[in-house]
């Protein structure tokens, strides 16, 4: 019964600590993203209209 | 007798036969601004594989088009034999640029023209006008464009691997429509690959003619980042497309890797 607890609290605080995380992980994926899209701009850096 | 007579006439007619070079590409095959325009008949006479079919004596029928993709490229070969090969009357011998793995074709709501920019094409594959094109450097022009764009930029950014997988597949596809027509044919890179450590590309590559295929799995041999970095720069080009001197080094090298391995005939 007092693990169940246990465990239910420490759920609890992981979903509160992604939840603050997510800005910084949605920034940080951002970042990634956009340096490897400029990457393949620089590979293939042909424009067609 | 009967057998000699048989082959005599068949050799004959060989020889009756027009020679032809079949040239399947997007841009730098086009030999797209060696002049400064983005197409020009002097820029695909003096395209790479323009000057290959004048030292085979073969006819050029160059069939590249700006901006195409490899699913693109594969469509025009196959769209030009089904539609233009007459085997009684010629004797093809193909060449296939693959360009950068990342580029899309996908399906449009609409008929498109890009005919208008391969304005020189000595042949145009109209089943392009039923596709849009998603290139990394463009964000797209009109609504669909620029709806789909912008998720289909993640997808090449985040697919590397699967793209790559899948212009490999193109390259088997053509090689074997090629083989079974037994038609001869080479193959090279105008833009590299580059995931060659992975397992699913790994068990690919042997299937693919080696001696059919210049610099296969060569990334640094690719003809436009090769070039680039060996300091090529034509003043003419608004797009960075390579002028004379590299298509005229680039044809060398793939005649020397002819005359090895045989691929196109004289």
């Amino acid at each position: 019964m007092f693990k169940k607890i246990v465990n239910k609290i420490k759920s609890v605080f992981k979903k509160i600590s992604d939840f603050l995380k997510t800005p910084y992980i949605k920034y940080k994926r951002e970042k990634e993203y956009k340096k490897r899209l400029a990457e393949l701009k620089k590979r293939d850096p042909f424009i067609y209209k | 007798m009967q057998s000699q007579t048989i082959d005599i006439q068949q050799h004959n007619g060989e020889e009756m036969k027009e020679k032809i070079l079949l040239i399947a590409g997007c841009s730098h095959s086009a030999g797209s601004e060696i002049d400064g325009k983005e197409d020009s008949a002097a820029n695909r006479k003096n395209s790479f594989g323009g000057l290959i079919a004048k030292n085979l004596k073969r006819r050029p029928i160059n069939i590249s088009h700006v901006g195409a993709t490899n699913s693109g490229i594969a469509r025009q070969v196959i769209n030009w034999f089904e539609k233009e090969y007459d085997p009684e009357t010629m004797n093809v011998n193909v060449l296939v640029s693959w360009t950068e793995a990342t580029r899309l074709e996908v399906p449009s709501e609409r008929q498109r023209d890009y005919k208008t920019a391969s304005s020189h094409t000595d042949w145009y594959d109209e089943s392009a006008d039923h596709y849009f094109k998603v290139i990394i450097g463009w964000d797209g022009g009109d609504e669909e464009e620029l709806r789909n764009t912008p998720l289909l930029h993640k997808f090449m950014v985040e697919q590397q691997p699967y793209l790559e997988t899948y212009t490999y597949n193109l390259i088997l596809q053509i090689q074997y429509f090629l083989q079974s027509k037994k038609i001869d044919y080479m193959m090279c890179n105008t833009m590299p690959f580059f995931l060659d450590n992975l397992n699913a590309i790994k068990n690919i590559i042997p299937l693919v003619d080696e001696n059919k295929y210049y610099q296969l799995n060569n990334k640094d041999e690719a003809f436009f980042h090769k070039y680039r970095e060996l300091g090529y720069e034509n003043p003419k080009a608004k797009y960075w497309h390579h002028g004379k001197e590299p298509h005229s080094l680039y044809a060398d090298e793939l005649l020397s890797f002819n005359k090895v391995n045989k691929c196109l005939k004289k």
